[in-house]
């Protein structure tokens, strides 16, 4: 047995207890998610199974682990050897009949990840040995741990896990207290500590062995009673559901029941529900302003919740139907611009933004949250994630993958005094990726007509919130502001998002709108990083409501069409923020990112939270259409999902 | 010829890191240092001085992984094999500074299959990396905010679990890699994630040396060394063994001291009053007191201990957000300590 802090030793582990019988026990729960802040136990948690199964072997997935290594090769030793390809020993081959740790999942490549995840929840492994690809079955246990705040995972890798616990840091000064006491015992004497507990993980061994799972019987009643459940709680597909039953009955039986029981039931649909589970869909979004109708007055308030916004929207509709308009043409004057008095406005509330940027390209699209641009790169710099017969001049040798290549030919070769013969077909280079944050400039509208209604607030709510994100991403960032008669870099590119903030939070507003300067600077700086290889991103917050061209008088549409055509032919991506408030809107920015060939969103869709129930919705009716078209349709109504649980059940049992 | 290191008891101000350098010293398992300051004050020659300072550690000799001479269960696993058949022999290794460039690559880094090894006799064998260097030693990353962010998870990963695991290229191996990681940052040029900044034990900010007359001593001790090397380290050479005996000594009693009931309070009253994450702070807090304690010769640990080091586990552990500076607000926090004190 490996040295481990047990788990009775600490405190809150009960979850993870259970969890880990349930994995140990059943040979249909295969897989645990073990989610966390930093620093609350997860890594620690996650070995002391070793506790309850001595006789498994615990084999770690370190962070740098190679697809090779994870599903097998050829064996380079034994193949030079032999004379014909041997299979090497992978991490699921040995993990057959064990249990797998990796820590950081959602910091893992998916090309790594996703065929993880999925070997061990079907229980086979797929090997491929030069070509030739050899299907075994693969009996193992995986327990995963992740910060959510470094990134999630997606819904469909989530629900590849059977159970799933959160873990938290108390607030109880004595628990906190008692966690201290015994971190720092166990770092003194580990063995100590470890018989101490030996009693009682002995004791949990055998609650193991005792347990008669394929003794539990369900009722049909308790399988209904599953799907109803699920279709309450919002779960999306069947696996979650066949992950409670499992998961009960194994329960059950540790239990000593013969019957899979109520109270069971209830555990299980914490374990094995929560990550699965969507929030509900409420009321049904409100349609995007039509630009006819003058739009309800908004509060200056960031995000009022949905009910106050029905009641504004009332009171507007009746009070003020048809109210004085303003100014029709934002070229003249617009309201609010206050020429000569610049105002500092505060840095409104933060939110959490959504996933506003496009994706560069369709390849990335299946890109898992968290770092935004993964790129291949051709020099030699960034992560090597595999091999590949070389497309001209070899630089960058991957030397390992071009030994295996010769492996198989040497004992027929001629060696020359070499233990090894290469020969130039054998040569392989390497391919890699590039993690890289996306270069984000933020182009903002300092203008008088921004400032009105308080407006500036929310804007450097917003920006404050798209900062905080690139943060999180690693993003680089930059800002350009246009006020008065010019557009000027208040930060140059820079990963300081700290510096990016002093200088938002300085930022005055007022004067009128050189929009085109400001495009034609942010253009000038992205096309830089265009240049480099990056694939820039400007983030543009503006009314549209430009008033000053390029030469200082009125913007010309020749001028417009100029810079707008430059940033289309460039390849940055574009994203129209519309900061438009007020009674009448003239959608000046919507016409601009059509122009700009870019994405438009309203200041408000940013937040993801609003803005989710809407995405949901869209998605949805997309994801029916979609599993129609499919042959293995799960989701129609046509199935009643009870019967589809219980088909699969059985078959899984007898 | 060995080149003689600047003496760290001639190093002029900067205490907090030189306290923050010793404490992890006398137990490695505080986690750790970040240094956040500007170029020019004298970061690596603290860090080499230290080393320089350190007694020599018994290693199992010939082992590329540095493996313990004392801790044969956690050796690596050639290491076991000759141990298990008595071949293993006993040496002596200075204690080094393993600089991690920041161009390393993961290869580098965490080891992998010997190529050259492969080529000439066609057979597997692992290639030590960085990791496997740094182990019993002090691993010093230079700018470490500007490292790739995936080599800095293998570092942290290591650092935690004190093990490196590697499963790469047909190698499947793992090896001790215990070390005091210390890395050093300048934050215009970029943020660390607060994941990794909670990894670090300890954090200090540094400044070049303000007073005037303090300064002016930096430049004439530094010309003096320039002059005259040895004879420089020998006029400091009483101050640093009496440094490295009392590190020593506290290594040893730092096991025997056991923090009583208001020393952990007051460690759990910090952290909740200030909302930090996790529980790793509170025992480093904890940790940290009893290595300031043991320097001290003292075989108790107080809650003013916890209060002293409080500085230095603190700050980079506040911020919820990148925005907010991370520094302390002192002086509100310097009276609710002793307001916390008093009532404990």
């Amino acid at each position: 047995m490996r040295a481990h802090l047990p788990l009775a030793a600490m405190s809150g582990m009960e979850d993870v207890s259970d969890a880990f019988q349930c994995l140990i026990c059943s040979p249909d729960v295969r897989t645990l998610l073990i989610m966390g802040p930093t620093g609350t136990g997860k890594s620690v948690a996650a070995r002391s199974i070793c506790g309850f199964a001595p006789d498994k072997e615990v084999i770690e997935v370190p962070q740098n682990v190679t697809r090779e290594q994870l599903f097998g090769s050829v064996d380079i030793e034994m193949t030079i050897r032999e004379g014909w390809k041997v299979g090497s020993e992978s991490i699921l081959g040995r993990a057959d009949g064990n249990i797998l740790i990796a820590d950081n999942v959602n910091l893992l490549p998916d090309d790594i990840l996703q065929p993880l995840v999925n070997a061990i929840s079907d229980g086979i492994v797929r090997a491929e040995v030069g070509g030739i690809s050899v299907d075994s079955a693969c009996d193992s246990i995986l327990i995963c741990t992740m910060d959510p705040a470094e990134g999630e995972l997606s819904g469909h890798m989530m629900d590849r896990f059977d159970m799933c616990v959160t873990l938290g840091s108390t607030e109880d000064e004595t628990v906190r207290k008692q966690i201290i006491r015994t971190n720092l015992r166990y770092e003194a004497d580990p063995k100590g500590v470890q018989s101490e507990y030996a009693d009682r993980e002995a004791a949990v061994r055998e609650r193991i062995a005792k347990a008669r799972l394929p003794d539990v019987e369900v009722s049909d009643g308790y399988i209904d009673l599953i799907s109803k459940i699920s279709s309450e709680m919002f779960v999306e597909g069947h696996r979650g559901d066949l992950s409670v039953l499992n998961v009960a009955c194994a329960l059950s039986a540790l239990n000593g029941r013969k019957h899979a029981g109520v109270e069971e039931l209830k555990e299980a649909v914490r374990l094995c529900l929560q990550h699965r589970r969507r929030s509900p869909p409420e009321v049904p979004p409100e349609p995007p302003p039509q630009e006819q109708e003058p739009p309800p007055e908004e509060d200056e308030q960031d995000e009022p919740d949905e009910r106050d916004r029905d009641e504004d929207r009332q009171d507007n509709e009746q009070q003020q139907p048809r109210e004085a308009p303003e100014p029709e043409d934002g070229d003249e004057g617009d309201p609010g611009e206050e020429p000569g008095e610049d105002k500092v406005f505060a840095v409104g509330e933060e939110f959490d933004v959504r996933d506003y940027i496009p994706p560069e390209s369709r390849t990335n699209r299946n890109r898992k949250t968290g770092k935004r641009d993964l790129s291949r790169s051709n020099d030699s710099s960034g992560r090597t994630i595999g091999d590949r017969i070389p497309l001209g001049r070899v630089s960058d040798v991957a030397l390992v993958a071009t030994l295996r290549a010769a492996a198989p030919y040497q004992t027929v070769r001629d060696h020359q005094d070499l233990a090894v013969a290469i020969k130039k077909d054998d040569l392989r280079e390497k391919v890699r990726v590039r993690m890289k944050g996306t270069r984000l400039l933020f182009v903002v509208d300092g203008s008088g007509s921004v400032g009105a209604h308080e407006r500036m607030v929310s804007v450097k709510g917003s920006i404050l919130s798209m900062l905080n994100d690139a943060y999180r991403r690693r993003d680089e960032v930059g800002m350009v502001v246009f006020r008065n008669m010019k557009a000027e870099t208040v930060l140059p590119m820079t990963r300081s998002v700290l510096t990016a903030f002093k200088k938002l939070k300085e930022l005055p507003t007022g004067g009128r709108t050189p929009l085109l300067s400001g495009l034609a600077l942010g253009y000038d700086i992205l096309r830089r990083e265009a240049e480099a290889g990056y694939e820039p991103v400007m983030v543009v917050l503006t009314d549209g409501r430009g008033n000053v061209g390029l030469e200082g008088g009125k913007p010309t549409p020749e001028e417009t069409e100029k810079v707008c055509g430059a940033l289309r032919e460039s390849g940055i991506r574009i994203i129209v923020i519309d900061t438009e408030v007020g009674l009448l809107r003239f959608g000046r920015a919507r016409a601009l990112s059509a122009q700009l060939e870019g994405e438009y969103l309203l200041l408000e869709d940013l937040n993801a939270e609003r803005l989710t129930e809407s995405i949901r919705a869209a998605m949805s009716v997309f994801d029916r259409g979609h599993r129609r078209a499919s042959a293995l349709d799960l989701s129609s109504s046509d199935t009643d999902p009870a019967s589809f649980i219980r088909a699969s059940h059985s078959g899984r049992l007898s | 010829m060995k080149r003689i290191c600047y003496p760290f008891t001639a190093i002029v101000g900067q205490d907090e890191m030189k306290d923050a350098l010793v404490l992890n010293t006398v137990n490695p398992s505080i986690g750790g240092v970040l240094i956040r300051g500007e170029k020019g004050t004298a970061k690596s020659t603290t860090v080499r001085a230290l080393a320089d300072l350190l007694p020599e550690r018994d290693v199992v000799e010939g082992c590329p992984c540095g493996c313990s001479w004392n801790d044969p269960d956690s050796a690596c696993p050639d290491c076991r094999v000759r141990i298990e058949a008595g071949e293993a022999r006993r040496a002596s290794a200075p204690m080094t500074v393993v600089e991690l460039p920041l161009s390393s690559t993961e290869d580098r880094v965490a080891g992998t299959l010997d190529i050259e090894h492969a080529i000439t006799t066609g057979k597997k064998k692992f290639e030590p990396g960085i990791l496997a260097k740094a182990n019993g030693n002090i691993l010093y990353v230079d700018e470490v905010n500007l490292l790739d962010d995936h080599i800095v998870d293998l570092l942290l990963d290591a650092a935690a679990m004190g093990v490196n695991y590697i499963e790469r290229e047909g190698v499947s191996y793992s090896h001790p890699s215990r070390f005091i990681l210390v890395g050093t940052m300048n934050p215009e040029e970029g943020d660390l994630r607060p994941q990794l900044l909670d990894r670090f034990g300890l954090m200090v900010d540094i400044k070049g040396e303000q007073d005037e007359k303090k300064r002016s001593e930096i430049i004439r001790r530094r010309l003096a060394f320039e002059r005259d090397p040895e004879g420089f380290s020998q006029s400091y050479s009483g101050s640093n063994a009496e440094l490295r005996d009392r590190i020593v000594e506290a290594r040893a009693a730092v096991r025997d001291i056991i923090p009583d009931d208001r020393t952990l309070d007051m460690a759990v009253k910090i952290s909740l009053h200030l909302g930090v994450d996790g529980h790793r702070s509170d025992l480093t807090l904890v940790k940290t007191a009893c290595a300031r304690a043991s320097l001290d010769h003292r075989d108790k640990v107080t809650p003013e201990d916890v209060v002293a080091v409080s500085k230095l586990v603190l700050p980079h552990r506040m911020r919820k957000n990148p925005f907010q500076d991370s520094s302390l607000d002192v002086g509100g926090l310097e009276n609710w300590m002793k307001e916390t004190l008093a009532g404990l």
